[in-house]
């Protein structure tokens, strides 16, 4: 069995150098012309001699050598032979560069035509050092345009006319195509005149340009005749690529392992490569016959053209124009490297591997989270190599007595000494135990505590795969804790997981230390947990906190022996209710699971809303105001050290996604062991208890009460009959327009309106009218599974069926289906289904929910495949940007992308507040909580002074950014403040360290209860906020650009159906979703819905904002005209205009009856504008709902559909420094490129949130700054990532894979092999990121000086 | 003021309203002192304790149900030990120590202040949680001096 891992790596490919091979390359290389088109002798069937398939190019057949090497199928390498053209023919691969460089050259001296005072410049500019692949690119582009418009050549005076592609293979000049040489084309027409005289078809072909075909042949000569400097100027790297070498003289047959030839039946089936190689071999020697025998040129020339387009589909058979009609696609040199499942992507950038698994998987909640279960039958299979020592000597020996077949067993032992490999199902095993030697390696069975990698596709984000224990266990499948099924995104309904087991001890370690579960229960997304409580443990850790759940002792002390497995000492707390009887509570239990006993260390301190929190109202309270923790519901958290003070577990509290959750708090205070410890609690106490309980859904549980079916009867009543009135009014017009919108807008929306609050009414009455026992509504409360929405659906009322945003289309003339009138607009003909699930929907009911129902899943297919290209893009982009030691963000090439990443060189992983490494406030409580109450209490100069000092004095501080530390001081000043208006209050004075008066005892004992602060506290404090910041700095060699890329990505595979929003107005659309984050990063153009959104001067007068609308907004002439009228008179017809001055006032438009003359007299076919920018289609005023950075709540503000950032900037009435557009392109062209950076960020980020996705800014910035760092916006898109990379190897395995490689050995580039892509193909590890990062920097050798030359003197 | 170190507050108070409707056992009252101008909202278990508006209750916050105040009260007690737990960790085990305070009352529970809140003027409000189980205890600080945020109290009652 080959090596799997090889510990030493004698050489590493440092760099890739891209060629052309050359004639006389190709037939060193080669052992044996091929002659002859036939494959096989007859009758033998043997490969025939000198033929494609000739023995001496190696077998494929069992049983038979190789001619040239002797050895057999497996061993044989492979060997080459040439077929020798006897005319040369197009490459097709560098037709196109053929082309480039004919336009350069003299078509008569093959000079390139630049002149010669500029050729100095272009030259130096190309032989710059390290020119980077888009300079280059943009100086060829130079040299053609400057070589182009010359005519005549300043070498030989010859003249040169325009090349062009005539067909496929086909070049033709026509040297007199400029008007300017219109005589030297009559003095050329001129010269045939003779031989036009004897032959009078001639003058037909000549034609009037003076085309000439540029076969191969000519063309071969004039690249031949091309000097070394020249090719310099076109790009070339002569040493390397000469332009003849475009043309192929010789073809290299492949050895015939690369084409084996399939044999069934005693047909053989061939490749298509051999196909067509026979094929070019036999047209090539039906042409040397003919050019040996003499033949007549036009079937020479078929006979050339045929051997040309053979290898043309040899090498591509895709090529465009050369495609042969109804025959089955070949599978040229292109077409195996292209594409999916081509060399790159398929066989480069992804292998298959070894010691791997795959299964379905199944949930256990009694492994902990970081566990994984290996079915023995797996186990039995994959094994590690584990070397002998003295303290494994006796297990390993066990394992290979035990063999393969039973399971600690092992497969393979490997001898230390001469690395002799042993299967140990065969011969005899005792022997190969007792003989077991320290050194050896066995490749033993995996066992409980081995370190294998567990993941699920699609692996959108890093979480997709991660590092778990092993543990064996009977039966089939995988089984992993319900936990961890979010990340994964796995549920149990048939997913199947995929187990890889890391071989060398690096390997291991690496693995458990960078992907273990347990470091990975946040997302780098936005340090979020993502493992946490799910379904199940939810609705029982919400059961079971809930405010009447009471305990005797035996059950209490029952329930915490769930959790812990009886491996944990549990102090039980003292009982909640001692009298009339001890009774413990379901909180209690929960304090016990975060701290079951005096010596654990964690005491968690949160304050945090619930899933679902009704606010205390406070006229139910008398005399005091209620704070949330009197929530009527129980939904508000408090746990002070660990205790739970109020609040039940749900969604909220133990789910994922909240920082400030039980897990998360946990996880930042005490670190992951004890957050994954306290999980694993969880789960078990979780499963166990709610096994006991029993919950389970039946048809009980969706029959609506009488009382909530005549409430709801009567709320569908009313809507309708609200709906038929807002349409009879519609119908007579007497709806008040909303902004922007026309009447039928507005009724639509109306409705919309009024059947929505429908739906929501009744849901609120179900979640009154339902029992406190009903299933559903337990979940939806807590948040285990699905929301009020979907009980009220089950229950009560379906509501309305949306398509694309609106109510249900009419499908039918006029009509949504033939069961309505025509043209009705009723809920209940547009889709509005007033029966619930239980109840049964009625036919056409039943229709518009599978419409909509349709929808959805339609959306979700083509969604996932256009969020996977979109993942794809953004992760080649990204990939090679990591961090590096002095913090900046640097691509695989060293550009500096970002000079500190994200702005403060923070981990969005380890940020606990809104992108702060800490949440001060909690933080605050929690330092107060652990660090008790004792001591003396400051005053709040005390406070300050305190904090000052201490700041000045730690180390740590130095290290924290002043931003950081300057929020500290605002914090502590902040509670100094409270401290002293208290203190105040109950007139403590400032400085007086006898405070405990007598008199004043009172006094004092209320300020301290309401806040007191002594130091501790504040050290407390203090050394968290440091010891935060220092962790949440990011490592050197983190991938911040592929995690970047994954951040964004990830969410887009779960955005909803949400493609429009109204911008403030309604009819505004504004595209969202996938759609928007695709233009964003596309850096489109065009993009759907451009929005200019302004701030006016005067931003309070509505009549200001019409003056400034109507300068904006074009102005048709029929607007403003009462009356046109045709004129018909004696002495003409004309058009009679009867301008509207009322109009005009009303608009508030500043026109003069002037304007609209030179209007119309400036208008083409009579379409007339007056007024306004031309690129904006419209513009909508618009009152801020909230208040932000453009101005206050209530304030007006113009919104302008449509393009033209610059103009309506600079409109009179307008803000030009606030105003904003979402087009990036156009920001860029207006404001610059920071500008555009700035524009970027705040799309994605706005686009996200519209989705109530969260990712961190750092993520965004760094995206932005890579689609800006070049100076101009490059999209993530084929064109932009070419531009940002010059990795040929990185470029192939992106997009036109085909194309990148033929552009490289054309100009003979290299590839430094620095990037990700580009180690992973070469199978280098990835050499500026992650761990391969740190390098060893020793002192240079110390060489002795140069010894002097005998003869240097001399010379 | 009162018979004991041990008993921080006592003080009657008349229920105004029962709130039964939210969860099966538990109630929420809102009660009006009778002495002190207090207000009073508190969790309980009515299945094993009922309680109608119109009652009229005695309420007494103790930081021990021992008789002799000879134990170190709690705001004395040594720093860094949560105070209070030292003194009566063990006093709710059965058949533990002499009886105690609660012979006298009806309905007895364990539990900690975790929260002070200002008011208007004068008042307080202190916030206990007993096991998840709410009191909120609203008046003048002049009558809550012995209440100390952070320690752990028994809560008796009884009916008058």
């Amino acid at each position: 069995m080959k090596e799997a891992v090889q510990h030493t790596h004698p050489k590493v490919i440092k760099q890739l150098q891209f060629s052309l091979l050359s004639s006389q390359d190709i037939v060193k290389l080669a052992e044996f012309e091929v002659t002859h088109r036939d494959l096989y002798t007859y009758p033998e069937r043997l490969p025939s001699q000198n033929g494609v398939l000739d023995r001496r190019l190696g077998t494929t057949e069992k049983g038979t050598f190789c001619e040239t090497c002797g050895l057999n199928a497996v061993d044989c390498v492979g060997h080459f032979a040439y077929i020798k053209l006897a005319l040369p023919v197009f490459h097709i691969g560098y037709f196109r560069h053929i082309l480039t460089i004919l336009q350069c050259i003299c078509k008569t001296c093959a000079r390139v035509m630049v002149p010669e005072s500029t050729r100095r410049t272009f030259l130096q500019r190309f032989r710059r050092p390290n020119l980077e692949n888009l300079a280059r690119q943009g100086l060829c582009k130079q040299v053609l345009a400057a070589s182009r418009k010359i005519n005549v050549c300043q070498y030989c005076g010859a003249v040169n006319g325009t090349v062009k592609k005539a067909a496929a293979l086909k070049i033709v000049h026509e040297r007199f195509r400029q008007k300017k040489l219109a005589a030297d084309a009559e003095r050329w027409r001129q010269s045939f005149s003779s031989a036009i005289k004897f032959q009078g078809d001639l003058e037909r072909v000549l034609g009037s340009k003076g085309a000439e075909e540029l076969n191969p042949l000519k063309v071969l000569d004039l690249f031949k005749r091309m000097t070394a400097e020249d090719c310099e100027l076109v790009g070339l790297k002569p040493f390397h690529s000469r332009p003849e070498h475009y043309l192929w003289q010789y073809i290299a047959v492949p050895p015939v392992a690369i084409r084996p030839s399939v044999n069934q039946d005693g047909a053989s089936n061939e490749d298509d490569l051999t196909t067509k190689l026979s094929e070019i071999a036999f047209g090539n020697s039906l042409i040397r016959q003919s050019l040996n025998k003499g033949i007549n040129t036009s079937t020479l020339m078929e006979q050339w053209e045929f051997v040309q387009y053979s290898v043309a589909l040899y090498i591509n058979s895709e090529a465009p124009g050369i495609q042969q009609m109804n025959s089955k696609p070949l599978r040229g040199f292109c077409q195996r490297l292209k594409g999916k499942q081509g060399r790159f992507r398929g066989n480069l950038s992804g292998k298959r591997v070894d010691f791997s698994g795959r299964t379905v998987i199944s949930p256990d909640p009694n492994l902990r989270i970081d566990e994984v279960a290996v079915p023995e039958k797996v186990a039995r299979i994959l094994t590690y190599p584990s070397r002998v020592t003295v303290h494994n000597l006796q297990q390993l020996q066990k394992a290979v007595r035990n063999g393969p077949d039973v399971h600690p067993g092992a497969n393979y032992v490997q001898a230390g000494s001469n690395g002799f490999k042993k299967f140990l199902r065969y011969g005899n095993r005792e022997d190969a135990a007792n003989k077991l030697r320290i050194g050896d390696i066995v490749e033993r069975h995996i066992i409980d505590g081995d370190v294998v990698l567990f993941n699920r596709q699609p692996s959108l984000h890093r979480l997709s795969i991660m590092c778990h224990r092993v543990k064996v266990r009977p039966w089939r499948t995988f089984r992993l804790n319900e936990c961890v099924c979010g990340p994964y995104n796995a549920d149990f309904d048939g997913d199947e997981m995929n187990l890889h087991v890391p071989q060398t001890e690096e390997a291991r370690t690496e693995a458990l230390q960078l992907m273990n579960v347990q470091y990975n229960l946040v997302t780098p997304k936005n340090g979020e947990p993502v493992i946490a409580a799910t379904q199940d443990f939810i609705t029982a850790a919400y059961l079971l906190s809930k405010k009447d759940r009471f305990y005797d002792r035996r059950q209490f002390t029952q329930i915490c022996s769930y959790m812990v497995d009886a491996q944990t000492q549990v102090d039980i707390p003292p009982p909640a209710i001692l009298k009339p009887m001890q009774l413990w509570t379901g909180k209690q239990v929960f304090s016990v699971l975060m701290k079951p006993n005096r010596t654990s260390v964690p005491r968690v301190n949160l304050e945090a809303r619930c899933h679902t929190y009704h606010a205390p109202k406070p006229e139910q309270f008398t005399g005091f105001n209620p704070l949330p923790d009197l929530s009527p519901n129980d939904g508000w958290l408090v746990v002070v050290n660990s205790e739970v003070m109020c609040g039940v577990m749900d969604k909220a509290t133990v789910g994922s996604g909240k920082k400030k959750s039980i897990f998360g708090v946990l996880l930042r205070d005490y670190g992951p062991e004890e957050a994954s410890a306290a999980m694993n609690r969880l789960a078990k106490l979780c499963a166990r208890w709610l096994t006991n309980i029993g919950m389970s859904l039946g048809i009980n549980d969706v029959i609506p009460g009488r009382n909530l079916r005549t409430q709801k009867e009567g709320k569908v009543e009313t809507a309708y009959q609200d709906c038929q009135d807002l349409i009879a009014k519609a119908k007579l017009g007497l709806l008040d327009n909303k902004a922007g919108c026309n009447q039928e807008q507005t009724l639509e929306a109306m409705i919309s309106d009024v059947l929505s609050k429908v739906r929501g009414d009744v849901g609120n009455i179900c979640m009154q009218e339902l029992s406190r026992h009903n299933a559903p509504l337990i979940m939806a409360t807590c948040g285990s599974k699905g929301s009020t929405v979907n009980v009220s659906q089950m229950v009560a009322c379906v509501g309305q069926q949306i398509i694309a945003g609106h109510r249900v289309p009419d499908g039918f003339q006029d009509r949504s289906l033939p069961h309505f009138h025509k043209k009705s607009k009723d809920p209940p003909s547009k889709g509005f289904v007033r029966n619930s699930f239980f109840s049964g929907l009625t036919p056409t009911e039943f229709v518009f929910h599978a419409i909509s129902g349709r929808e959805g899943l339609v959306d979700t297919a083509v969604k996932t495949a256009e969020t996977g290209y979109m993942q794809r893009r953004l992760m080649k982009a990204l990939e090679d940007l990591t961090t590096h030691y002095d913090f900046t963000v640097r691509n695989s090439i060293g550009g500096v992308v970002q000079f500190t990443y994200g702005d403060d060189g923070l981990d969005p992983a380890s940020l606990e507040g809104d992108a702060q490494p800490l949440d001060f406030s909690r933080s605050w409580m929690h330092a107060q909580a652990i660090s008790g109450r004792h001591g003396m209490g400051l005053s709040a100069p005390q406070v300050l002074e305190f904090v000052d000092r201490e700041l000045k004095a730690s180390s740590a501080a130095s290290k924290c950014s002043t931003v950081y530390i300057s929020s500290i001081i605002a914090f502590i000043e902040g509670v100094s403040e409270r401290l002293a208006i208290v203190r105040d209050r109950h007139h403590i004075e400032e400085e007086s360290p006898n405070m405990e008066m007598r008199n004043n005892i009172e006094h004092f004992r209320a300020v301290e209860n309401m806040c007191k602060v002594t130091q501790k506290q504040l050290k407390v404090f203090l050394s968290l906020c440091l010891d935060r910041y220092a962790r949440a700095k990011i490592e050197p060699g983190s991938t911040v650009g592929a995690v970047g890329a994954q951040s964004i990505g990830e969410p887009g595979t779960q955005m909803t159906l949400k493609t429009f929003h109204f911008a403030g107005v309604a009819s505004m659309n504004v595209t969202l979703g996938v759609p928007r984050i695709k233009e964003i990063i596309n850096a489109s153009k065009a993009i759907h819905t451009p929005i200019i959104t302004t701030k006016l001067v005067a931003s309070d007068s509505e009549r200001a904002a019409r003056i400034v609308k109507g300068r904006l907004e074009k102005t048709y002439l029929g607007e403003i005209a009462s009356v046109i009228e045709e004129a018909w008179g004696a002495d003409g017809v004309y058009l009679v205009i009867h301008v509207d001055y009322q109009a005009i006032q009303k608009l508030q438009l500043e026109l003069t009856l002037e304007d609209i003359k030179w209007a119309i007299v400036a208008a083409r076919k009579l379409k007339i504008k007056e007024a306004g920018i031309p690129t904006v289609q419209r513009a909508i005023i618009n009152i801020k709902e909230k208040d932000d950075s453009r101005g206050k709540k209530g304030d007006k503000e113009l919104i302008v559909e449509g393009n033209g950032l610059k103009e309506v900037m600079t409109t009179l009435g307008i803000v030009g420094e606030h105003t904003v557009s979402n087009h990036i392109i156009e920001v860029e062209k207006v404001l610059g490129i920071e500008a555009a950076r700035r524009t970027i960020i705040n799309e994605i980020q706005y686009t996200m949130s519209q989705h109530g996705m969260y990712i961190d800014p750092r993520h965004i910035m760094l995206l932005g700054d890579v689609m800006s760092y070049k100076g101009q916006v490059l999209g993530i898109t084929r064109f932009g990532v070419s531009k940002m990379k010059d990795s040929v190897l990185m470029l192939a395995s992106f997009e036109k894979t085909t194309d990148h490689l033929f552009d490289a050995s054309a100009f003979g580039k290299s590839d430094a092999v620095l990037g990700v892509s580009e180690s992973i193909i070469l199978g280098n590890p990835a050499a500026a990121c992650g761990t391969s990062m740190p390098g060893l920097v020793s002192h240079g050798i110390k060489l002795p000086p140069r010894k002097k030359l005998i003869f240097e003197s001399a010379l | 003021m009162s018979k004991s170190a041990n008993i921080l507050f006592d003080d009657m108070f008349a229920v105004t309203s029962v709130d039964s409707g939210r969860f099966e056992r538990v109630a929420r009252l809102q009660a009006k002192s009778t002495n002190f101008g207090m207000d009073l909202s508190l969790d309980y278990n009515h299945e094993i304790y009922p309680l109608r508006p119109s009652d009229t209750i005695t309420l007494v916050l103790a930081s021990s149900l021992q008789l002799a105040a000879a134990t170190t009260t709690a705001s004395t007690a040594k720093p860094g030990e949560e105070a209070g737990a030292s003194a009566s960790r063990e006093t709710w085990r059965p058949n533990m120590g002499p009886k105690g305070l609660e012979e006298d009352y009806e309905f007895v529970m364990y539990g900690k202040i975790y929260k002070f809140d200002e008011g208007a003027g004068e008042r307080v409000t202190a916030y206990m949680s007993f096991g998840g189980l709410l009191m909120a205890l609203s008046g003048s600080y002049r009558h809550m001096s012995g209440i100390v945020l952070g320690e752990n109290v028994y809560l008796l009652i009884r009916k008058r």
